[in-house]
């Protein structure tokens, strides 16, 4: 028997029960739209994360406390300053999350107190008045530059330089506006009021900093200085490490780390609901080749040899399967768009996964469609033509 | 063209049962023949080796000088596609296929191209006089009809002989007549006949008559004045016909069963 005449064959058996045909086919979508989904999901999350942390700059380092008992404080930050020689800038940071008010708009933010390096070293860009200059530091000047976002939530477009706006009931002049960075995932780059860092803390009513960042002035000398760095901090506690000094690398090292094993996971569970898919080919080809003992029996008593019959039966399997398949591409494409739209990254369906999924959908068809049709193809005629 | 020697059947393992015993037979082309017997005689088991539905557990069978005994399974349908053209009892159609494509089936195993196809099922059952329902499904013929495109298939191939087990079992007497008609002119056309049936009427037709008994032949003879399948399938039409002039309710019994109401132990797999 041809191929093509196999596949019509099969084609009529599978058009025939129409219900039974979407039920099995449903369990494959399932499995292949959540292949896509789950896949799309994470890698377009990781490429956010990674984007978040190249935007924080190249040949950065993050320095935090590895616990609440361990202070970070200005004098720590100048100390860097003046004593690595190869940080071409630090830039400490105090942030919390605070309500920031104009007239009846109230908007809940990130508020940072920064210093002036900070402006160079997280890449921002001023497109109105200025940034925090070295004197609004020392003199704790109440002054704020809003990034993009707040801009709009809080003065909805309207002119912000120059106004008053109040955070955690102090007055702030608003004397910089920044441009807009680019929805990054997770924490938005523009959802920001800047401060001075001094400012900052006597609002929150500490002397510590949550971060200091610094810019190594060449990547080479990144694991020399985060030792130097370390051995300052060493001295200054007294014991090792209490702070965490991290280079731009190892943080995409240690999120790539963490979406791979998040990849296995949901991979692995869309896996298991393809293979549950398997299983339900498996059955329904069982039950269909009960049903047409009598056909099989007549197929072979008018000259059809075993491997006609097998090829009959797998492609009947291979249909459901690779039709579930591209049903589930689809599928699983849309899911990934939506969830890409609400999660605020870009959907990324790769023609990895698509084809991954594909080939799959095919082996699980053959896979569970082999024991059927090899049953089929086995049946004695005789018994068969007389089989109820 | 059929040769069995010392062919023997045994089935079971830890109780035996010897369907078959030490078969001598000769079939040549061209004949007519009746097998009979009671059920568990092995005229079943018989028509089944003889078909290449089954292997022999001893003994040779030769067809056309080949030796079937020994055949694999694939070599087995090989030859029952080029060989043998099966009519059953219960007509075994594929429901959800036109006639034409049921036809076709044994033509599609052999490689036949699509058009080609096509013209020989045609050609077939324009013979069984069923040109105008080829496009019908089983479920809209007559169980007649239904047998009719059966005996097409079976004859679409050109088989070496027809071989028919109980054909006229789930039909009635105008029908079941009607396909020995059928039968005997195929006969005639030279086509080698096998009939398996345990009704003395439907085996007179055939040119000899072998009966079997516990799996054995206990008798082989030739029939000297077979039935004129023609002649009776007239002596029912006029039995039905006077039945229904009569005005006896019964009328129908005699005749056609029309189509859409198939006898329900035979119909289609």
């Amino acid at each position: 028997m041809s191929l093509i005449e196999a596949m019509r064959v099969a084609a009529a058996a599978v058009i025939s029960n129409k219900m039974r045909t979407f039920l099995t086919t449903l369990g494959v979508v399932i499995g292949v739209a959540s292949v896509i989904a789950l896949v799309s999901v994470s890698n377009g999350a990781s490429a956010m994360i990674t984007g978040q942390i190249e935007a924080l700059g190249t040949n950065m380092l993050v320095i935090t406390p590895v616990n609440a008992r361990v202070t970070l404080t200005l004098e720590d930050a100048q100390s860097l300053d003046s004593r690595v020689p190869a940080l071409s800038a630090v830039a400490p940071a105090m942030s919390f999350r605070g309500t920031a008010k104009w007239g009846i708009n109230s908007y809940e933010t990130s508020i940072e107190g920064v210093a002036p390096s900070h402006v160079e070293v997280r890449n921002y860009e001023v497109v109105e008045g200025r940034f925090i200059s070295a004197a609004d530091v020392d003199q704790m000047r109440r002054i704020a530059v809003i990034g993009h976002t707040v801009l709009g939530e809080l003065f909805k477009g309207r002119q912000a330089l120059g106004q008053q706006l109040t955070i955690n009931g102090q007055q702030f002049t608003v004397v910089g506006v920044l441009a807009e960075k680019g929805q990054a995932m997770g924490t938005n780059p523009d959802d920001v009021v800047f401060i001075p860092v001094t400012a900052a803390q006597r609002l929150a009513g500490t002397t510590r900093l949550t971060v200091i960042y610094a810019r190594l002035s060449s990547g080479d000398l990144a694991t020399e200085t985060v030792a130097q760095i370390r051995r300052i901090f060493d001295r200054k506690f007294g014991r090792a490490d209490q702070v965490r000094v991290q280079s731009q690398d190892e943080l995409l090292g240690a999120v790539d780390t963490a979406t791979r094993t998040l990849s296995l996971m949901l991979g692995g569970i869309a896996g298991i609901s393809l293979l549950v898919g398997g299983i339900g080919i498996m059955n329904i080809m069982l039950v269909s080749v009960t049903e047409r003992t009598r056909e099989i029996g007549l197929r072979k008593a008018v000259g059809a040899r075993r491997r006609d019959i097998l090829t009959q039966f797998l492609i009947e399997a291979l249909f459901i399967s690779i039709g579930g398949g591209i049903i589930g591409i689809f599928l699983g494409s849309l899911l990934a768009t939506v969830i890409a739209r609400f999660g605020g990254w870009s959907s990324a369906v790769s023609a990895d996964s698509i084809m991954l999924s594909f080939f799959f959908a095919g082996a699980v068809g053959v896979g569970f469609g082999m024991y059927p049709a090899m049953k089929a193809s086995r049946l004695d005629p005789i018994a068969s033509l007389r089989y109820e | 063209m059929i040769e069995l020697s010392g062919i023997s059947k045994v089935y079971g393992i830890d109780r035996l049962v010897h369907a078959l015993r030490r078969i001598d037979l000769k079939v040549g082309a061209g004949e007519y023949v009746a097998l009979m017997g009671p059920s568990g005689s092995g005229k079943s088991t018989l028509m089944n080796i003889i078909g290449c539905l089954d292997r022999p557990t001893a003994g040779t069978y030769l067809l056309e000088g080949g030796t079937v005994s020994t055949m694999d399974d694939d070599q087995l349908a090989q030859v029952r596609n080029r060989m043998a053209g099966f009519v059953f009892q219960t007509f075994n159609l594929l429901a959800r296929q036109t006639a034409e494509r049921n036809v076709e089936l044994p033509l599609i195993y052999r490689g036949v191209p699509g058009p080609e196809r096509q013209r020989l099922a045609m050609e077939v059952l324009e013979r069984v006089g069923l040109t105008e329902w080829a496009m019908h499904q089983p479920n809209q013929l007559s169980g007649g009809q239904q047998q009719r495109v059966a005996i097409a298939r079976a004859l679409v191939g050109r088989p070496r002989f027809l071989l028919a087990d109980e054909p006229t079992g789930n039909l009635d007497s105008r029908s079941g007549q009607e396909v020995m008609v059928l039968f005997e002119e195929l006969n005639r056309e030279g086509m080698a006949v096998m009939l398996v049936t345990h009704d003395e009427r439907i085996a007179h037709h055939a040119g000899r008559i072998i009966k079997l008994l516990d799996g054995r032949v206990v008798s082989d003879e030739l029939n000297p004045a077979p039935l004129d399948a023609t002649a009776e399938l007239e002596r029912i039409r006029e039995q039905a016909h006077t039945a229904a002039s009569a005005g006896a309710g019964t009328a129908a019994a005699g005749m056609a069963d029309p189509p859409g109401m198939a006898d329900t132990r035979g119909g289609p797999v």
